[in-house]
């Protein structure tokens, strides 16, 4: 450990609205080093990229670069300090070519007042000889694949003159392929004296690629090392915190008849002929992948977007409603993806959160609303699924981001459904908080509630549903029981691994 | 489990008071305010004859404020209020001047005053629509709508003011009711309907959440386009009544009458506590700085000075009270951070 430091954080602490992101981190990344960043989501590894790059302000500690002490960097600053981050959607203009994606940001970095679209190529070209990779270079970002567009946003980096590289999740959507060609080309530069910091929780990856492990468990660094000293259990423990074993769900009973059934139901463009039936007691996943239509399926089953063809039926009657409104009153509940902007009224209060799906149901005989009803009827959902809250009367923005999920999902049960449709409803929270929905969600398939989950997380949906769907493309591909469904399988089948390997 | 439950009263006790600060500012500030005109203007303030004809000035504007409120809630505006006002207020006129000789003045007057609030309604309806459907902006479609509703009032009276309205159609204006002013009245009735409204109805909390997040108010199940409509028709027909009540009180009407009105409802709105993002405010604020300007403006005008200085007078409170408002939200909002910090802190 010769090598000198190219970033040194001490004491680095942060926080949102009362909840503590980070606490008194130090992380140092020397020169040419590779390291992993590892740990589970809402551990705090976003926070602290988005510190060194200047989004964020920390409340405590100090940044030290090049010997020189900073209380905070401002984005330019970074990247003038070469620190580049490749966030997980790349950040990159998908309307513009390859060469003018790389180079246009060095040449406004330069300072020039016009644009040399000789010399544009020829820096674009220049940074693909770096990583030795062959793109056209007139090529629409927008048409190419996702691989290509990371490795894009990369050769876009080298060009700021990068000295630390922060890759945030970026095996996320590609093949195993595609895995091993960034690898060899983070391994290139690696060899150029560029750090890397690698941001991941999938442990054979990391094995794979990184000497230095520093793993973050809500929002504390909990241990750091050379990768040598841990094996896969080990690993686990840390991030998690304990030894989770995972029970995988089992029906304890299923209904006969189908409690929900959609039928060759599409909505142009998006999604196409996609059918399925959903029995009481069941948990039912939906996977695909980023475009794959299960966003847009998960909407229509709301009619937040109508579909143009096919059939819902619930408990054996189609459903005819062209409202949202409609929907919920037939009893179909739709906790979405993005609980910030579509989930919740974050600055209003926790009450008020919990009964705006059924305004209606909170009034009294005057029609007017029922306050002290609504105050109870929210502590005993506040208690029922363990909200970490002193007041229903607080602004749900000062929870965190368990705590707020679990506000979303208590304001649907709230409406008293029959369906209860999940989307990526773990994203972004803490452990314990996600181990408290997986329990519920169970619970409330006990009692005969068809559930589905639609997520991307390929754990979360072997461990948790009992039956899932593959999306692609906007159909349904496969359906599989997780029954001694292997994680990996699943994962193969979503990203094609084997129709990969068969067109080599 | 004593402990939590005292915790979580104190907890309450302090989100009430917390919530509920910038009112109580707002209050602080109203009462310095008549305690120190009452002051200045040696006891003249209070008097009978002052107090009467402040209670008939600021209804007109208060209505007019609490009209582009409830469109603030929503995250949008009316320009329109004093546009629609006056339209109304022609309209109302016009109406029974044509009809008083064949059907006697009550009836006329009666049918004029459902004739303005039609035409409230229907100007509402049409900045509604104009803004749910056509997804006009609403600062943009309510200019807009200003013009044309100035632009028909113009047109219909050819620019003059309309006179010759029976005394009796002045009870509104210039009436008592059980010794109270006319238009004081009306201003009270509006404002209990509206605080109900508000507060208690299923309306007024779809108004507060559509206002906060329309996304989140869709995935809700709430329907957007149908609050924006609502509103922008109650708003409407709120600037009718202000425009029967300037009508009657002048016993005419005139389709360019107080232009400068829709800046002072700005300000009162503003001052009130109404969030120009959406989704905060209540009636209550409103009035408070509604009173809280026609204190100011009554005192000064006693005091002989020149109407410049109580432009100037208005403006500094409403930067003043941004400024209040600004450092006293953080220190709330410090103190609410603090309070489910420790309350996690204690939990886990």
């Amino acid at each position: 450990m010769a090598n000198k430091s190219v970033i040194k954080l001490t004491g680095i602490s942060k926080s949102f609205a009362g909840v503590k992101a980070l606490q008194d981190i130090d992380l140092d990344i020397r020169e040419g080093e590779v390291r992993c960043l590892a740990g589970g989501n809402g551990c705090g590894k976003s926070t602290v990229i988005k510190i060194i790059s200047g989004f964020y302000k920390p409340d405590k500690g100090t940044i030290e670069i090049n010997g020189k002490q900073y209380s905070h960097l401002n984005p330019q600053q970074a990247i003038d300090l070469g620190i580049q981050v490749i966030y997980q959607d790349f950040s990159v203009f998908p309307n513009l070519t390859v060469a003018e994606n790389i180079a246009l940001s060095a040449e406004r970095l330069d300072g020039k007042k016009f644009v040399n679209w000789k010399r544009v190529r020829e820096r674009a070209q220049e940074a693909l000889d770096m990583i030795n990779v062959n793109l056209d270079l007139d090529a629409i970002l927008s048409e190419l694949p996702v691989a290509s567009k990371q490795l894009v946003a990369i050769c876009r980096s080298l060009l700021q003159n990068a000295r630390l590289l922060i890759l945030d999740e970026p095996t996320t959507a590609l093949t195993k392929n595609e895995v091993k060609s960034l690898f060899k080309v983070i391994k290139d530069l690696q060899a150029k004296g560029i750090s890397i910091l690698f941001v991941s929780h999938k442990i054979e990856e990391v094995y794979e690629l990184a000497k230095e492990l520093t793993i973050f468990r809500n929002g504390k660094k909990v241990i750091e090392g050379s990768l040598q000293e841990f094996d896969r259990k080990k690993f686990v423990y840390y991030m998690t915190g304990r030894e989770i074993e995972t029970v995988k769900f089992k029906p304890e009973h299923i209904g006969e008849q189908p409690l929900f059934e959609v039928q060759n139901i599409g909505i142009k463009d998006l999604f196409k002929d996609v059918s399925f039936q959903l029995y009481p007691g069941e948990i039912l996943g939906i996977t695909g992948l980023l475009g794959s239509g299960r966003s847009e399926l998960a909407k229509a089953l709301l009619n937040l977007e109508r579909i143009t063809e096919g059939k819902i039926i619930l408990e054996g009657k189609e459903l005819t409603a062209t409202s949202v409104k409609g929907m919920i009153d037939a009893g179909i509940a739709y906790v979405p993806e993005d609980r910030l902007t579509e989930g919740l009224f974050m600055p209003q209060t926790i009450s008020r959160n919990m009964i705006a799906a059924v305004i209606e149901r909170n009034l009294n005989k005057l029609t007017l609303i029922d306050d002290a009803g609504v105050r109870e009827r929210s502590e005993k959902w506040v208690e029922e699924l363990k909200v970490k809250t002193p007041s229903t009367e607080l602004p749900v923005q000062a929870l965190s981001g368990g705590n707020q999920q679990k506000v979303v999902i208590a304001k649907w049960l709230a409406t008293n459904p029959k369906v209860l449709i999940l989307n990526s409803p773990t994203v972004g929270i803490d452990v314990g908080a996600k181990a408290d929905i997986y329990d519920y969600t169970r619970m409330l398939a006990g009692r005969g509630m068809g559930i589905i989950i639609i997520s991307d997380d390929i754990p979360e949906v072997v461990d948790n549903c009992n039956r899932v769907l593959v999306m692609k493309k906007g159909r349904i591909t496969d359906e599989l029981s997780t029954d001694g469904l292997e994680e990996d399988t699943l994962s193969d089948i979503l990203i094609d691994a084997n129709k990969e390997a068969a067109t080599k | 489990m004593a402990n939590n439950t005292e915790q979580k009263k104190r907890v309450n006790f302090l989100k009430g008071f917390t919530e509920d600060a910038s009112l109580m500012r707002l209050f602080f500030i109203m009462v310095v305010a008549f305690i120190l005109m009452t002051i200045i203007t040696k006891g003249k303030f209070v008097t009978g004859a002052n107090i009467s004809s402040m209670a008939t000035q600021f209804p007109e504007i208060g209505i007019l404020a609490i009209a582009v409120s409830i469109t603030m809630l929503l995250g949008g505006i009316n320009l329109s209020v004093v546009g629609i006002a006056n339209l109304s207020g022609v309209f109302c006129c016009l109406t029974i001047i044509k009809l008083e000789p064949s059907i006697g003045t009550w009836p006329a007057i009666f049918i004029g005053l459902m004739v303005a609030l039609v035409c409230g309604l229907v100007c509402g309806f049409l900045n509604g629509l104009l803004i749910a459907y056509i997804g006009i902006p609403a600062m943009l479609a309510t200019l807009g709508s200003q013009e044309i509703f100035m632009g028909l009032g113009i047109g219909v009276t050819e620019g003059a003011a309309v006179f010759g309205t029976p005394d009796a159609f002045t009870f509104v204006g210039a009436g008592k009711f059980l010794g109270i002013p006319g238009p004081l009245v009306v201003f009270m009735i509006v404002v209990v309907i509206f605080t109900i409204l508000l507060q208690k109805k299923k309306y007024g909390m779809e108004l507060y959440l559509s206002g906060t997040s329309p996304k989140a108010a869709r995935f809700s199940g709430i329907k957007n386009q149908k609050v924006i409509i609502m509103t922008h028709v109650l708003s409407g027909v709120l600037s009718s009544v202000a425009g029967i009540i300037i009508a009657s009180r002048a016993n005419s009407a005139k389709a360019s009458y107080g232009s400068s009105y829709v800046l002072q409802c700005l300000i009162v709105a503003i001052l009130g506590g109404i969030n120009p993002n959406g989704g905060f405010g209540k009636v209550s604020g409103v009035v408070m700085a509604i009173l809280t300007l026609q204190f100011l403006s009554s005192g000064f005008n006693m005091l002989r000075v020149d109407s410049y200085f109580k432009t100037f007078i208005w403006g500094a409170l409403l930067v003043g009270a941004m400024i209040l408002n600004y450092y006293g939200d953080r220190i709330s909002e410090n103190r609410k951070r603090r309070n489910a910090e420790k309350a996690i802190e204690k939990e886990s």
